[in-house]
């Protein structure tokens, strides 16, 4: 099996339904989440799916993790298709693939002690009776910047911050040795000042335990440094993907370029003018026809409103959609 | 606070809201019009010096409290009498003593009656109680797992038409639909049943209370069930339920490990008040089914102007209601860790 073939994503869909736009109307109108992704993730890489909110990437989350069906498209992890798989046959994927959430004062259910909350994934993964099943929870909570993990064990979650909160995530997400972690934004509840540690303790654990991470944002900024490659969403598409310099140094579609020309930069000197976006994202239930990004786009030309761009090969590693790229 | 603290301070609460309802209680029941001595006995022949035998022998012709010769009619009496010889005082000492008094109408000590009554009263209530519990958390659970279907379109309409309908009616159609069915529909047991071995007794008084014990579980169960449902189903959108399934916990672990436990909280408060409620006894359906309970106690007590019974009664209801309120911020700091730190 080659690096390639770690993770890999074909044309994944989801459509919600959203109701009747008329009471007796009988077309269902639906909302395109995710509408056509592609992408592959290789062993211990970190990839950073950025995106404006509403943009899907929450729920390509999901789809990943399986927690939603999707309606079209193929999910394949080590060669083999995941896509529809039942809770019984996902139960080992589970394991291998471990999910960061967004809120860490939600995702933890605050009637369990931190100790049980980081020993519960062996226990439902048929590690309760192993010996070292402390020192295994110990090492999670550990790694996970919970040091030293006694302190930490017989406490609840309300008596913790929020970073040490989204650390008891992590840990408990750690505790079953996972290959991919899953993070949707999982630091955009949290402090600024504790932001740097959470996502400084996602770059060591890709280094120290060969882990891949994707990485959920809607801040391009605080994840360009530690990401091996970026792919920027729009409206449930991937727009343009490539490695994190070829994207932050070199951004070839519009809306990336808007992105990173409003990261803020801290030398005036080296200030550059900033793209404001006309509008908002469009509604995901009407998708602009031709590039789903042409209202906004500052240089659409009049064929953007028609084609939909296809995805535009820069190098081996940097893509994009968009018309005025191609030749 | 620590936990010793915060329970000194309820019990403290507890003990001085047991004071105003000994106050409350006196007071309450002497403003009600009509004269207990003429009310206990309705025989217009009796000699208006009978009447005032009966006062004197319950200390009746006392003043209420200095000041008060009356409350209803009100009628301003001497202040300056000993106050130790008055109806409020000697009421206060006797239940320091622990004497609850003698029924106006029986004669028999108020402690006895109640306890005979009370008893009754929780077999039915008890029963009917854990039966809408387990009921009512069973269905409310199922509507939830199966939210926005038509099981729980269903579960969900019969439970607010339960809930709605009124005791006593219910109770009386169930007391035609018994009836016709051979069922026994009035008191606890079949006159003549003492004398039977008894297994037999048991099986006589389980018949009896069918029907009456029906009637509260229906009445309640609807309630139980809603609030399980609606509970249940804010807790399975909470994110940490989105967790645990990413983490690979069944749908069945899922509901035993995370959902139950914090779905419970509304409900424990719901339980532990209707508990405290419980001694009060349900008054419609213990007069529909004349069972012999604290409810048609306190109902018979009210015509008779009883008051040393409607006073007992009322001070235990008190009790009971503190007390299951104690209980509940008990369960509760167990169930929810976060309790404790308030």
């Amino acid at each position: 099996m080659s690096a390639e073939h770690f993770l890999e994503i074909q044309g994944l869909k989801k459509h919600f339904e959203a109701g009747r736009p008329a009471l007796f109307s009988r077309d269902v109108q639906k909302v395109h989440a995710v509408d056509g992704v592609d992408f592959t993730l290789r062993r211990s890489e970190v990839i950073a799916l950025v995106g404006e909110s509403g943009c899907g990437k929450s729920t390509l989350a999901l789809l990943l993790m399986g927690l939603e069906d999707p309606t079209s498209g193929m999910v394949k992890f080590e060669g083999q298709d995941i896509t529809h798989l039942n809770d019984y046959e996902r139960k080992d994927l589970r394991r291998k693939i471990q999910m960061v959430f967004q809120d860490p004062y939600e995702s933890l259910n605050p009637t369990q002690t931190i100790e049980e909350i980081v020993t519960e994934p062996l226990m439902v993964h048929g590690f309760a009776n192993v010996p070292d099943r402390r020192e295994r929870v110990v090492k999670a909570m550990e790694d996970a910047g919970l040091k030293p993990a006694d302190v930490y064990m017989s406490r609840y979650p309300h008596e913790l911050s929020g970073g040490q909160r989204q650390r008891v995530v992590i840990a408990a997400a750690l505790v079953l040795e996972p290959e991919i972690i899953l993070a949707d934004e999982p630091v955009s509840m949290l402090d600024v000042s504790i932001r740097a540690e959470v996502i400084n303790l996602l770059a060591e654990l890709r280094i120290t335990r060969q882990i891949a991470v994707i990485f959920i944002t809607h801040d391009l900024g605080s994840v360009g440094f530690f990401a091996d490659r970026v792919a920027v969403m729009y409206l449930g598409r991937i727009v343009e993907i490539g490695t994190m310099l070829e994207v932050l140094e070199n951004p070839q579609h519009p809306y990336t370029k808007a992105l990173i020309s409003v990261i803020p930069v801290p030398n005036p000197r080296l200030r550059h003018e900033r793209i404001i976006l006309k509008g908002e994202t469009p509604n995901p239930i009407n998708v602009p026809s031709g590039c789903r990004f042409h209202p906004r786009c500052p240089v659409a030309i009049e064929s953007c409103k028609a084609s939909d761009p296809p995805n535009v090969t820069l190098s081996k590693t940097h893509q994009a959609a968009c018309l005025l790229l191609v030749k | 606070m620590n936990r010793s603290r915060i329970l000194l301070n309820k019990a403290a609460w507890a003990i001085f809201t047991i004071l105003f309802v000994i106050l409350l209680n006196f007071f309450l029941f002497r403003v009600l019009p009509g004269d207990p001595a003429r009310a206990g006995v309705r025989d217009p022949r009796l000699k208006a010096e009978a009447v005032e035998a009966l006062r004197v022998r319950f200390g009746l012709d006392k003043p209420i409290i200095n000041c008060f010769d009356s409350l209803n009619p009100i009628q301003i009496g001497d202040c300056g009498v000993n106050p130790l010889d008055t109806q409020f005082f000697i009421y206060v000492r006797n239940l320091l003593q622990g004497e609850l008094g003698f029924s106006y109408h029986t004669n028999r000590p108020v402690a006895e009656v109640l306890a005979e009554r009370l008893w009754n009263t929780v077999l039915l209530i008890g029963v009917g109680q854990i039966l809408a519990i387990v009921l009512g958390m069973g269905f409310g659970i199922f509507a939830a797992w199966r939210a926005r279907t038509s099981i729980d379109y269903v579960a969900v309409g019969t439970s607010l038409l339960l809930w709605s309908l009124p005791t006593f009616w219910l109770g009386i159609l169930l007391l035609f639909w018994g009836s016709a069915n051979g069922l026994p529909i009035a008191g606890k047991a079949t006159p003549g049943m003492s004398s039977m071995p008894l297994l037999q007794q048991w099986g006589d008084i389980a018949r009896h209370m069918f029907l009456p014990t029906l009637t509260y579980t229906i009445v309640f169960m609807g309630e139980y069930t809603l609030i399980m449902r609606s509970s249940l189903i804010d807790v399975l959108s909470e994110d940490y339920i989105l967790t645990a399934k990413a983490k690979g916990l069944s749908a069945f672990q899922i509901l035993k490990d995370h959902a139950l436990k914090n779905a419970m909280l509304p409900l424990v408060t719901v339980i532990a008040i209707n508990l405290g409620f419980t001694v009060a006894g349900a008054i419609q359906i213990e007069s529909v089914f004349s069972w012999p309970g604290l409810g048609s106690a306190i109902f018979e007590a009210v015509v008779r102007r009883d008051y040393p019974i409607l006073q007992g009664a009322f001070l235990l209801i008190a009790v009971a209601v503190i007390l299951a309120n104690f209980l509940a911020d008990l369960t509760y700091s167990y169930l929810d860790p976060r309790v404790q730190a308030e």
